[in-house]
């Protein structure tokens, strides 16, 4: 034989023990040439492993049509498809006339990373909050299975991804190989768990489910329903029926342009905000450091064709060293093995030298080491000057003066229930449930004028646009953080058992005395004093018969405060018919949820 | 006692035909309790619908354009539920139910945005209001309640109530009007929100002719003392009906 | 070069050769899973929370209940200078009907104290300020059509009854001036003015013309401040002198005591009548017993000046009054007086006021 007896064959020889020598590896591959085939070998230089394919029965069955049809991947699109539906359901019944009782900021309850950061920063575990344990233990056991079995953002991402994607061959799989840019998602994810560590969340800037909610809600929702109604489809295909007028909202255009941006980016890199911008991702690839499943590649089957990366969704080198934090679970790189190398399997702990196996008898290596990276790839240098500048931007955030009491901005208007400005910014998520479901249209993201890069995209009253309604709470049932404070129509009003506190205040009216019609312009008006909703009402009338300048007797009713009982609810100010610049206008003055912004001495009457 | 109401008027089939298409307009301007007597009852509003389709009518429908946001008005006033309960369908407004309206002689409203998809093949209309006190115009019912069909920027109006208010008395004629008078907001109107603003007046008015529905509601069943608002004898300068409620032929019933 | 495909191409198919039936058991899990999570979905929103949509209905009132807003009066309007425009609660004390039609106010209403009221009536401050002078309210009215008539009015508050009924009986010009008592006040008028005094308050109503308009409008401001200040019951016996024996307040004086020269004769109002120097005095006691005593003291004390002319020939010794007479000698005035005190006029006219006065009369020598 040519390998002079050493290859550990057995043929006269004993077998070799795995040493995990090259000599005994070469004795192996010759003995196994023996029975298996040719190779070529060449006669100098180092030896080509070959490794005999195992027969039938190991791994799998050569399977029925209809298994092969209902392969894993299969059940993976069912799951993505119906949270997706899901998730567009919660939005189509956050309204008033469908929302009963159902769980519609459910994905922002069970999302981790709000769970998570809204602990860290007030210290709570606000109402649903514990529901991200039903992500969180699977996750620890799975791996980042979230990220393509049930994020909706992901499904948008893949679905458009996969849908204009027109590479072939080499460059599918050139453009799924890891990439350092990806280490960006960890960066991000300390910055903001070291900000709410010290008191301001901002994970809902670049959380996949917050940033889902708030574009729907503010950009895709009033664009399906604009071109519904022009359309003249039926009422039942709108997202928010009722709605008098066509719901606006400051900075859709931004929003939009944004989500744009993101899905476009697909077309240039798979995945594009998934794999480089998510936090949550990010979070759920720390905790996926222990899982105790994982992909396994079988070096003995694996030919390094590198077909499996051309689908991999995650970028997590399934083809090398399986980065365990960026796996998706996805199972596109088993549907893409030829050799049936890849397999999804329990490994409670990586193996940490070349195990032998038995292969007719012979001795063979089944694993070697080095076929996953466990954490993510984040050196210990950036990770030190990641946690630096999250312990800067706190003050450069906290400093700017629209979160601050001094000077804050006067439209800053909160929905009723929300707890006081600084425990807000530990709280709000900028999720925009609350401005989903104002069946007025009077919530709106702030810009940064009114509250700052904190502030952004939380919700704020704008009364020319709606108006707070008296009856209504909803926004206090859909917020998952306890930014709103859950609360009842009773509450809200200061009825039975609130009667001590009063009702709630967001603000007071003001008038504005020079833009009046009856105060300044001799016109009878008083929409205002009609359409107060407490009772009595806040707003009363001076009333007086006047010579007008071209000599016609009018009766005047010239409209006046009663700050003890005016809520700030603001349909005063939507209301009054000057429209530009209106002479009655809601201020963020007079609240009751803190003492920094109140007006009167005395509290108000019960 | 509706249709006692009715039948002092002459009678439901007086009005309806089978087949007809009808529209009944309640005021659902805010989304109060039907309890606060800012809206029209629910229970009543039910009691006319079951009355009109016993009557033969082959379409019965309810709307309303209200101040405040539409969904939550129809469903905290009850009326959404009982309209739904009795077989009308609900129009609720949207930014593509409106149209131009000419009301040739009307000084404010010549052309103006009108809720008019509901009407589309309506054939009759019949008006059902409560009774409300109103800073701005004195009391608001019958002819009132017909401002809830305009669109716009009808909050200019109130600069010229009186004649916003004829020009709405000529703007619909209804085939016929109920006042209802089985809670009447006395103050704090339109708006109400509390219990103690209410009284339960224990009358129900039919009447073809809602300006001196009205004027029998102002002065009888809120007990204003002194003349009528300006707006009913504006109505009346127009030809639009009779404020002196005791000069129209009027029959009483008492119920129980 | 080719054309680039707009989508996918869609061709893509599965190259791994084995299945398994474990991943089919697990996508049949995840399908129980997902069923299972559609139906707590379905479940939940079944189940609304019944405080987010209606509040309870009893819980309604209290609110407005507890709060009674006042109710503003609608201002009317009124055309600057007209009647009505002047009407107001600062014409107080004045009434507001004294603008009337056809008058309207020359000068807004002025307030003089103590201190100032010099510069008002420089001269006759002292006058007032010994009857007890406290305010006085003054205003000009003047005609709007015919022009150039006008009546000032001045209204002075002197602090009591006495003070201001002093005050008026010192300014009657003309003893024969006819002075009118009527209800709480007494009031005379002259060719362009009018004078009254009510309660406390003295008013003087000074017409610039001897005019008929004048004099309505006195007239008419005499009635309207008459209905209008507030009264005090007059002094018992101005009631006696002017009501009844129709004297000018102006003969009327008052002793506080020592009347005749008597200590005991105090809280005495005489009067000098008409026709002579007769003067009659009038004092009001407490019971009858006292009077009586009071009386008696009297006849002791004009037993040393004169001699007793009679009894006044009442009947019946009547309760609390006592009435002397005393008069310069002279025959004429004697009997006169004598025949007055004791005619029954002043006794008739008093039955039933309660009891009557016992009187008496007595010569002075």
């Amino acid at each position: 034989m040519s390998c002079g007896g050493n290859c550990g064959c057995g043929n006269g020889k004993k077998p070799a023990a795995a040493t995990g020598s090259a000599d005994a590896a070469f004795d192996l591959l010759n003995r196994l040439k023996s029975e298996a085939g040719t190779v070529a070998t060449p006669s100098s230089g180092p030896p080509t492993i070959y490794f005999a394919k195992e027969p039938k029965g190991a791994h799998g069955v050569k399977a029925p049509g209809w298994l092969r049809g209902l392969r894993i991947t299969r059940w993976r699109v069912i799951s993505q498809a119906f949270f997706f539906a899901a998730f567009l359901f919660f939005i189509f019944t956050t309204w008033f006339s469908r929302l009963k009782g159902n769980p519609v900021s459910a994905f922002l309850e069970v999302d981790p990373l709000v769970g998570l950061a809204t602990a860290i920063s007030t210290h709570t575990v606000y109402r649903h909050l514990v529901w991200s344990l039903w992500l969180i233990i699977p996750t620890l056991v799975l791996g980042r299975w979230f990220c393509n079995w049930m994020c909706p953002y992901s499904t948008l991402h893949q679905f458009f991804g996969w849908l204009f994607n027109t590479r072939r061959n080499l460059d599918k799989v050139a453009i799924n190989r890891y990439r350092s840019i990806f280490q960006l998602k960890y960066i991000i994810l300390i910055v903001f768990i070291v900000l709410a560590a010290f008191g301001s969340l901002q994970i809902g800037l670049l959380d996949p489910i917050c940033i889902m909610y708030r574009t729907f809600t503010t950009a895709i929702a009033p664009a399906s329903d604009l071109a519904v109604e022009q359309a003249g489809g039926s009422a039942a295909w709108l997202f928010k029926p009722g709605s008098p007028h066509q719901r606006i909202f400051y900075g859709a255009w931004f929003v939009g342009l944004v989500i744009l941006f993101l899905v476009g980016m697909n077309l240039v890199i798979p995945r594009f905000f998934c794999r480089v911008l998510c936090a949550l991702g990010a979070l759920l690839g720390v905790l996926s450091r222990f899982a105790l499943w994982r992909i396994d590649r079988d070096v003995t089957r694996c030919t390094d064709c590198n077909l499996c990366v051309s689908h991999c969704e995650g970028a997590s080198d399934p083809h090398t060293a399986l980065r365990k934090s960026e796996c998706f679970v996805c199972f596109n790189c088993i549907d893409d093995c030829p050799e049936d190398a890849l397999s999804f399997r329990f490994m409670p702990v990586k193996k940490p030298q070349p195990v032998e196996g038995q292969l007719h008898g012979r001795p063979v290596i089944t694993q070697i080491l080095e076929t996953e990276a466990p954490w993510p790839a984040l050196s210990r240098r950036r990770l030190l000057l990641t946690g630096v500048l999250g312990v800067l931007a706190y003050p450069f955030l906290r400093l700017s003066a629209a979160v601050n009491s001094k000077a804050f901005s006067r439209k800053a208007i909160r929905p009723p229930g929300t707890v006081a400005e600084n425990e807000f910014l530990e709280r709000c998520i900028k999720c925009d449930q609350c401005i989903n479901v104002c069946p007025t249209n009077v919530l709106q993201p702030a810009t940064l004028t009114q509250g700052g890069l904190e502030g952004l995209w939380t919700p704020v009253m704008d009364m020319r646009i709606g108006f707070c309604q008296l009856n209504c709470v909803l926004c206090s049932e859909v917020c998952p953080t306890g930014a709103i404070q859950k609360i009842s129509i009773e509450k809200k009003l200061g009825l039975g058992q609130h009667t001590a506190d009063g009702p709630i205040s967001v603000g007071t009216a003001f008038f504005n005395q020079g833009r009046c019609l009856p105060w300044a312009m001799e016109t009878p008006c008083v929409v205002c004093e009609e359409v107060c909703p407490v009772s009595p009402k806040a707003i009363g009338t001076y009333d007086e018969q006047l010579k007008r300048w071209d000599g016609t007797i009018v009766l005047l009713n010239k409209p006046y405060m009663r700050p003890e009982l005016c809520i700030g609810c603001g349909i005063c100010e939507h209301e009054c018919p000057v429209a530009d610049d209106r002479a009655v206008y809601v201020t963020a003055v007079g609240e009751t949820r803190s003492k920094d912004r109140s007006l009167l001495l005395r509290s108000r009457q019960t | 006692m509706l249709r006692m109401a009715i039948g002092a008027i002459g009678g439901l089939s007086h009005f309806i035909r089978p087949g007809d298409v009808v529209l009944i307009k309640p005021n659902v301007a805010f989304d109060r309790a039907p309890k606060l007597g800012a809206t029209t009852s629910p229970d009543m509003l039910g009691a006319l619908i079951r009355l009109v389709r016993a009557a033969g009518a082959a379409e019965v429908r309810a709307a309303d354009n209200p101040i405040e946001s539409p969904e939550t008005c129809f469903a905290k006033s009850g009326i959404a539920a009982a309209a739904r309960a009795n077989g009308a369908q609900v129009f609720l407004p949207s930014p593509t139910s409106f149209e131009m309206l000419e009301v040739p002689g009307a000084k404010l409203i010549a052309r103006w945005p009108f809720f008019y998809r509901p009407f589309r093949g309506v054939t009759k209309v019949i008006g059902i209001a409560p009774i409300k006190d109103h800073n701005l115009c004195s009391a608001s019912m019958c002819t009132n309640n017909w401002y809830g069909l305009l669109g716009g920027r009808r909050n200019q109006f109130h600069q010229d109530i009186h004649n916003i208010v004829a020009d709405l008395a000529l703007m619909m004629r209804p085939t016929f009007v109920i006042l209802d008078g089985s809670r009447i907001l006395m103050k704090n109107g339109p708006t109400g929100g509390d219990l103690s603003d209410v009284v339960h007046g224990r009358t129900l008015i039919a009447a073809t002719d809602q300006v001196a529905a009205d004027a029998f509601g102002y002065s009888q069943l809120l007990g204003r003392k002194g003349d009528l608002p300006q707006y009913l004898h504006n109505a009346h300068a127009r030809g639009l009906g009779e404020p002196d409620w005791r000069n129209v032929a009027m029959q009483e019933e008492q119920v129980g | 070069m080719p054309e680039e495909p707009v989508f996918n191409t869609f061709r893509r198919q599965p190259l791994r050769p084995f299945f398994s039936l474990r991943e089919f058991q697990i996508g049949l899990g995840t399908l129980v899973v997902l069923v299972a999570a559609a139906g707590w979905v379905v479940w939940r929103g079944a189940h609304p929370d019944p405080t987010l949509f209606a509040v309870d209905d009893q819980l309604l009132s209290g609110k407005g209940g507890t709060i009674t807003v006042y109710e503003r009066p609608v201002a009317p309007w009124v055309e600057p200078g007209s009647a009505a425009s002047s009407a107001g609660p600062r014409l107080d004390p004045f009434p507001a009907t004294v603008v009337s039609p056809g008058w309207r106010l020359s000068a807004p209403p002025q307030m003089f104290d103590e201190g100032n009221l010099y510069s008002k009536i420089d001269g006759r401050e002292t006058f007032y300020k010994s009857y007890g002078f406290k305010k006085l309210h003054c205003l000009s009215l003047s005609t709007t059509e015919p022009a150039g008539l006008g009546i000032d009015l001045e209204l002075f508050d002197l602090g009591s009854v006495q003070n201001a009924l002093g005050a008026l009986s010192a300014e009657i010009s003309d003893p024969a001036t006819v002075v009118t008592l009527s209800g709480q006040s007494l009031w005379y008028v002259t060719r362009n003015g009018g004078f009254l005094a009510q309660g406390r308050y003295y008013a003087r109503l000074l017409g610039s013309d001897d005019h008929e308009t004048v004099r309505q409008k006195i007239a008419g401001l005499r009635d309207a401040l008459l209905a209008s200040l507030p009264g005090e019951s007059l002094p018992w016996a101005y009631e006696l002198f002017v009501g009844r024996l129709r004297l000018s307040p102006s003969r009327i004086q008052y002793f506080a005591e020592n009347a005749f020269s008597h200590g005991f004769a105090n809280d005495f109002y005489a009067a000098g009548l008409p026709g002579g120097d007769a003067e009659l005095f009038v004092s009001r006691r407490a019971s009858d017993a006292a009077a009586r005593e009071l009386a008696d003291k009297l006849a002791e004390g004009f037993a040393a000046y004169g001699q007793r002319v009679g009894d006044g020939g009442a009947a019946d010794r009547r309760g609390r009054s006592i009435m002397a007479g005393a008069a310069r000698p002279g025959r004429r005035t004697r009997q006169t007086a004598a025949a007055d005190v004791s005619a029954e006029r002043f006794s008739g006219r008093t039955a039933g006021r309660g009891e009557d006065a016992r009187h008496r009369a007595r010569r002075a020598a």
